[in-house]
């Protein structure tokens, strides 16, 4: 059971250890193959500890985590990535932070929007007028913000 | 004396007013976080490690250093007041430093760890200082294989010495090592492992793998269960340990000094594994073991001036070979990389301003640090009831930003999303992070010394044990995995019969 994911990842890099030319590719390709050697261990200890205590451990990682929140948080900052560039920092950022605060945080709307907008302009101010940072200015243009 | 010239031309850099200013930024933030659960010395320094690429070197790292070494002062706060230590290194402060506090003795439990930090850190300074000159004029010598069995060495005992298992944390090594090969190769020009992603021919940059891995991942550990708020109620009088405090804590504080610094100097080593031995020496030596865990103030001293020595013995391989000794000195390595700078043997020379200046910058920092924490720690106690749901928000909203910063592409905010969620799952699985950076940061210099070995041994490799530096450095690396390796066949040998 547990390692269902990381063995994919690793047959994964296993191949393209293989793949690799010659002269670049030759540690690479010792590493993927030390890597599935590990991984193929890992899988057989696992298996070995699974049929002792079976059952044992089927809650036990994941249980009481609040998945939907993890979901929302990882959703959220995907969503970031992909608008900052076209809506600009401003707008963004200022509604990642009202879903972050309300679903992280669980405070009341008003407190999060006044939290939010503070934050925003703190930021701004940090990071675009001292620090000097190239944030994307979006559809606004530099006139919005 | 060269040294004496060099750390005098070190004051000169530190007490340029930018300098001084961000050494202050770095250990007031050190402080901050080291209060804060929820974020590590090491989530931080990758936050802000862009920030860094803005100004000169040598301030960037100086106040990088600043962070690390602050953290370590804030990291005992918690665990002394609410017995939650803000960071790994304060575990064990948790121990005797809460029962104090619950005897309503927290502050001299605060007073003696703030003291016992700032001798630990400056005795383990001059200690740095003496032995990264000698250090490095030896190491001038080391050729590639030397380095190559440095390197192995460093990784091997960083996987040894991880939490979880040693088939896990070399799993995550190994990771990092073929993570490091993305990109570009040096020596022939191909690219590798960029599966047609013109954003990973130069190779994936250190900023989003650490921000993800140390920032989002451990975020996303915090929120994944219902938060609770602990609340602080104890008064804190009398910050100033009283005599008999002193007279039980000087020995601890030497001894502490000792240890740190000598562990901080060993690969994977660090504040975390001194503070342990510390606590453990002064239990064995004590003519009252049985106090320990009940308020005894030589279990807080002891190894609060032991991980605060660790920092300065952490700094002697970096700086002397080049070769970081744990995650956090890995970060350090990045940043001056990304700066130009190779640390090693000729960086005193070819560099003195970067090697004297920081060197100088943590005198000033340890004392910014002790006039920080006695007077006002009233206020770093207040700054627990910030709740989490103001925290993370803006961490998370940090590490947007400074990975869009980094290279001005959205790339490296998924980049940074990837890890982030990937570090997350492994960890959840047990597997420790810390491995994986280090190798990532250590993958390219050790192909490189691995290749220019065997050109310089036209593809033998028995270069690397012919030569007497490596042939030892290999050898206690195979050795270390042997003997792992030998225990954890034993205890499955034993659970199957």
């Amino acid at each position: 059971m547990v390692l269902g994911i990381s063995i994919s990842i690793y047959s994964k890099t296993l191949k393209l250890g293989k793949l690799a030319s010659p002269g670049p590719g030759l540690m690479p390709f010792l590493l993927g193959l030390t890597l599935s050697i590990f991984s193929v261990l890992v899988v057989a200890r696992s298996l070995l500890s699974a049929q002792k205590e079976k059952g044992l451990h089927e809650e036990g990682i994941w249980f009481q985590v609040d998945i939907k929140k993890i979901v929302l948080v990882t959703g959220s900052l995907i969503m970031y990535a992909l608008l900052l560039e076209k809506i600009g920092f401003v707008i963004t950022t200022l509604v990642i932070l009202l879903i972050l605060f309300r679903a992280v945080g669980s405070q009341k709307w008003s407190s999060v929007l006044v939290s939010s907008i503070l934050t925003v302009l703190f930021t701004y101010l940090v990071f675009v007028i001292i620090l000097k940072v190239e944030l994307p200015y979006g559809f606004l243009g530099r006139v919005g913000w | 004396m060269e040294i004496f010239s060099g750390i005098l031309s070190g004051f000169q850099i530190i007490l340029q007013p930018v300098n001084f200013l961000y050494c202050f930024i770095g250990v007031f933030i050190g402080t901050l976080i080291g209060v804060l659960p929820g974020i590590g010395p090491v989530g931080t320094m990758s936050i802000l490690l862009p920030v860094t690429f803005g100004i000169s070197p040598v301030t960037g790292v100086i106040m990088l250093a600043g962070i690390y070494y602050g953290a370590m002062y804030g990291g005992s706060t918690t665990s002394i007041l609410v017995n939650i230590p803000g960071e790994a290194a304060s575990v064990v402060t948790c121990l005797d430093g809460y029962q104090m506090a619950k005897q309503g003795r927290a502050g001299p439990a605060l007073g003696i760890s703030a003291m016992g930090s700032f001798i630990g850190g400056t005795f383990s300074l001059i200690g740095l200082m003496f032995l990264v000159y000698t250090l490095s004029e030896f190491a001038l010598r080391f050729g590639p294989p030397e380095y190559f069995a440095l390197m192995c060495l460093g990784i091997t005992t960083v996987a040894y010495l991880a939490r979880g298992s040693l088939l896990k944390a070399t799993i995550m090594a190994v990771l990092g090592l073929i993570l490091g090969c993305v990109g570009t190769d040096i020596i022939s020009g191909k690219l590798r492992f960029d599966f047609g992603i013109s954003g990973l021919a130069d190779g994936i940059g250190l900023v989003p793998l650490a921000m993800g891995l140390f920032g989002i991942s451990e975020v996303l550990t915090n929120i994944e269960k219902p938060l609770k708020r602990m609340i602080y109620e104890t008064k804190i009088r009398n910050i100033l340990p009283n005599g008999d405090d002193w007279k039980k804590s000087t020995g601890p504080i030497v001894r502490g000094s000792l240890i740190g610094f000598l562990l901080g100097i060993l690969p994977g080593g660090g504040s975390i594994l001194s503070s342990f031995v510390s606590y453990s020496v002064e239990k064995k030596i004590s003519k009252h073991p049985e106090t320990f865990g009940h308020g005894a103030i030589e279990g807080v001293a002891g190894p609060e001036t032991a991980n605060n020595a660790a920092t300065g013995g952490a700094f002697v391989p970096l700086l002397a070979l080049g070769i970081p000794s744990n995650v956090i000195m890995a970060i350090l390595l990045g940043a001056l990389l990304i700066h130009g700078v190779t640390p090693g043997p000729l960086m005193i020379r070819e560099h003195p301003g970067i090697f004297w200046g920081v060197i100088a910058s943590m005198y000033i920092g340890n004392a910014m640090l002790l006039l920080l924490n006695l007077p006002f720690i009233g206020l770093w106690v207040r700054l627990l009831k910030v709740p989490y749901g103001v925290l993370f928000p803006l961490i998370l909203l940090f590490t947007l930003i400074g990975s869009y910063s980094n290279s001005n592409s959205v790339f490296d905010i998924f980049l940074m999303i990837f890890f982030g969620v990937v570090g997350y799952v492994l960890r959840k699985y047990g597997y420790e992070e810390a491995p994986l950076l280090l190798a990532f940061i250590l993958g390219p210099m050790l192909e490189q010394a691995f290749r220019q070995s065997m050109v310089m041994s036209n593809g033998k490799l028995s270069i690397f044990f012919t030569r007497p530096i490596s042939a030892i450095g290999l050898t206690l690396s195979i050795a270390l995995f042997a003997s792992t390796g030998l225990n954890v066949f034993r205890k499955t040998r034993n659970k199957v019969t």
